[in-house]
């Protein structure tokens, strides 16, 4: 049993055809930071909904400390969210702002005084205690509505891409403070973006959703490692897709047969992922034959296409390896940055290189290409 | 920006021209004793201001239809609530129908519809009685009401109640420190708009309340019929009085924002 647990939500809203949430499955741990990564309209912000009560699941259970919370109005959960934009209320203070949880407690003036001090400290507004609310930067207005989410004392902070108004440098303010926060009253905290750079800096572990599932849920750094399905390696800066034939552990590809160790045992077609980098530049003769095809100067390095093996693929060079359109070069790969994935909706891979940042679901996320 | 000022008094001229220049004349003839053709101006007297104030039925005139707009008002206020935010806040099949139906009152033409209402009002009893006005009077101001807070709540960001709710706040919590602060200049604008809506009622008044119920806009055709316009003039002057007072309570929250802003509102 862990702190939080979703079971099988199911949501739908009314008139729409497909259910938004689609059985969402996830456990988090107290203390943990979780981030549920997806394009916009996958559920996520639905899910936050449902765990703070101010939406109704059709379908499943949301467990906190083991005790079912779905039948306790939102404001009893002890579960409070902090939205895509501040909402602050404009016609109170800072202070008051901060304050409007212990309002509604009914705390005492004097600890109620305390508290909003505290978190006027804790996110550096001290001298801004009695401003209004309306005459704040959008960076303050974040951080009010971070500490009036906090004051409280939640048992779980929901954060609804809180971060994608704020330009880069205060995101990274933000981020600090967010981690300064769990470090300091060890608050478990569910994050919601459709950004991956933003998930990857924050997340214990990210819950990958798309279309209303979730397609996988592990630590920040095993997406780079051990992606699931296509989909997620494009996502995750995985470059090259090749048709491949798994027997057993191992996956047979133009390139040759690869033991990949981790590799969920199963025969059949597969798609063999490659990073960029993995690939080596080898002595003349040695390791794989290579055809430049186009070059890309990145700064500090170069993207190649090349055709090898009647196979295209990316590859990555330092860039004093500088090679022209034509060129001959011969590469070995680095094992540990292979791997196969499966293939999503289609049942065959195709045999194509995904630039980092051109992927689809970056694609959805900008709205601009909404497809399986 | 000198022609964007010019701009500014030029529709401050218009207004003036269109607004306070009508009420010109009847500001002068409340202070005549004759005004006949072809004179420029009156023979001047106070005759129809000491004959107004030495009127004591004027005073309980006056406070009846304070009451009575004052009641229709609130009352308004609370059935039109509910409906407002429904209208203003969600989309559902058959809006525009039901937008229809709350606008009748205000299409249908009020004496056709008071005749029709004084037949029921006598069975239940409520012809010639104050209940019975206010209840007419409601049914004529509601669309106003109902019009005004839909529109302050089609720009109303719910997401701040949502947000008072996982913060701890229970539902009277949040319409008392956040819907309420959230739509109150658009409320008040509403509720100023549905006063003079009953203030200036006349037909559903006198066929409704018939003797009973007596109020401003009744004394003042009664004395127009009679033909003193200074009296009639002074009258009139009175019966506006009590709208501008609310217009300068109420500046604070029409300055800057129309019916169809209120405080929480989508930038």
């Amino acid at each position: 049993m862990s702190y939080l647990d979703l079971k099988g939500l199911r949501m739908s809203y009314e008139g729409a055809t497909k259910p938004c949430l689609d059985g969402i499955d996830l456990s988090i741990e107290k203390g943990e930071i979780v981030v549920i990564l997806g394009p916009s309209g996958c559920g996520k912000t639905t899910t936050l909904k449902l765990i703070a009560g101010l939406l109704d699941p059709i379908e499943g259970d949301i467990l906190l400390e083991g005790r079912s919370i779905l039948t306790i109005p939102s404001e009893k959960r002890g579960v409070s969210m902090v939205f895509q934009k501040p909402l602050l209320f404009p016609h109170m203070t800072v202070a008051e702002n901060i304050g409007f949880g212990l309002r509604m407690k009914g705390v005492p003036k004097e600890l109620f005084e305390r508290k909003v001090d505290e978190m006027l400290e804790l996110v550096k507004l001290q001298g801004l205690r009695n401003r209004r609310a309306t005459q704040l930067s959008g960076g303050q207005e974040q951080r009010v509505s971070l500490a009036r989410a906090l004051v409280i004392e939640p048992k779980l902070i929901l954060l609804d891409e809180p971060l994608s108004a704020l330009d880069a440098e205060l995101r990274l303010e933000m981020r600090e403070l967010i981690l300064q926060i769990r470090e300091k009253y060890n608050t478990t905290i569910v994050f919601v973006t459709h950004d991956q750079q933003e998930a990857v800096m924050l997340a214990d572990k990210i819950a990958l959703m798309i279309k209303g599932k979730i397609i996988q849920y592990d630590r920040a750094t095993t997406f780079y490692t051990r992606p699931r399905t296509r989909r997620v390696a494009e996502f995750f800066g995985w470059t090259n897709f090749i048709p491949a034939t798994q027997r057993g552990k191992t996956v047979v590809c133009p390139f040759g047969e690869f033991a990949l160790e981790g590799l969920e045992e199963h025969n059949g077609p597969i798609c063999l992922t490659i990073r960029p980098e993995a690939a080596v530049v080898s002595p003349k003769g040695e390791g794989y034959r290579a055809i430049v095809r186009s070059v890309m100067h990145m700064g500090t390095r170069i993207d190649y296409e090349v055709e090898s093996m009647d196979t295209k693929l990316g590859i990555s060079l330092h860039s004093n390896q500088e090679y022209a359109k034509g060129d001959e070069i011969f590469f070995k790969f680095v094992p540990s940055r292979i791997w196969a994935v499966k293939c999503d909706d289609k049942s065959v891979c195709d045999n194509r290189v995904v630039w980092e940042n051109t992927s689809p679901l970056q694609l959805a996320s900008d709205g601009t290409k909404l497809q399986d | 920006m000198p022609r964007g000022r010019l701009l500014g008094w030029a529709a401050l001229a218009f207004l003036f021209v269109a607004v306070l220049l009508p009420l010109l004349p009847v500001i002068i003839w409340s202070f005549s004793f004759r005004w006949p053709y072809p004179n420029l101006l009156p023979e001047w007297s106070s005759r129809a201001w000491d004959y107004v104030f030495s009127q004591s039925t004027m005073i309980d005139t006056m406070v009846t239809s304070i009451e009575l707009s004052a009641v229709v008002t609130l009352l308004t206020l609370l059935i039109g609530y509910s409906t407002a935010r429904a209208l203003g806040t969600r989309e559902f099949r058959g809006k525009s129908a039901v937008e229809l139906f709350i606008l009748l009152p205000a299409i249908i033409p009020v004496i056709s519809a008071v005749m029709g209402m004084q037949g029921v009002f006598t069975r239940l009893g409520l012809s010639d009685t104050f209940p019975g006005v206010v209840i007419a009077h409601v049914v004529f101001a509601l669309p106003y009401m109902v019009f005004g807070l839909a529109s302050v709540f089609k720009n109303y960001n719910l997401e701040y109640e949502q947000q008072a709710r996982t913060l701890g706040a229970d539902r009277w919590n949040v319409f008392a420190h956040v819907t309420v602060p959230g739509i109150l200049p658009g409320m008040v604008v509403s509720c100023l708009f549905v006063f003079v809506v009953s203030w200036s009622q006349y037909l559903s008044t006198i066929i409704v309340g018939g003797t009973a119920v007596r109020t401003l806009p009744m004394v003042l055709f009664a004395l127009m019929g009679s033909g003193d316009y200074a009296v009639a003039s002074a009258v009139a002057i009175i019966f506006i009085l009590p709208v501008l007072i609310l217009l300068a309570l109420t500046s604070k929250f029409l300055a800057g924002s129309g019916v169809s802003s209120g405080v929480i509102n989508e930038p």
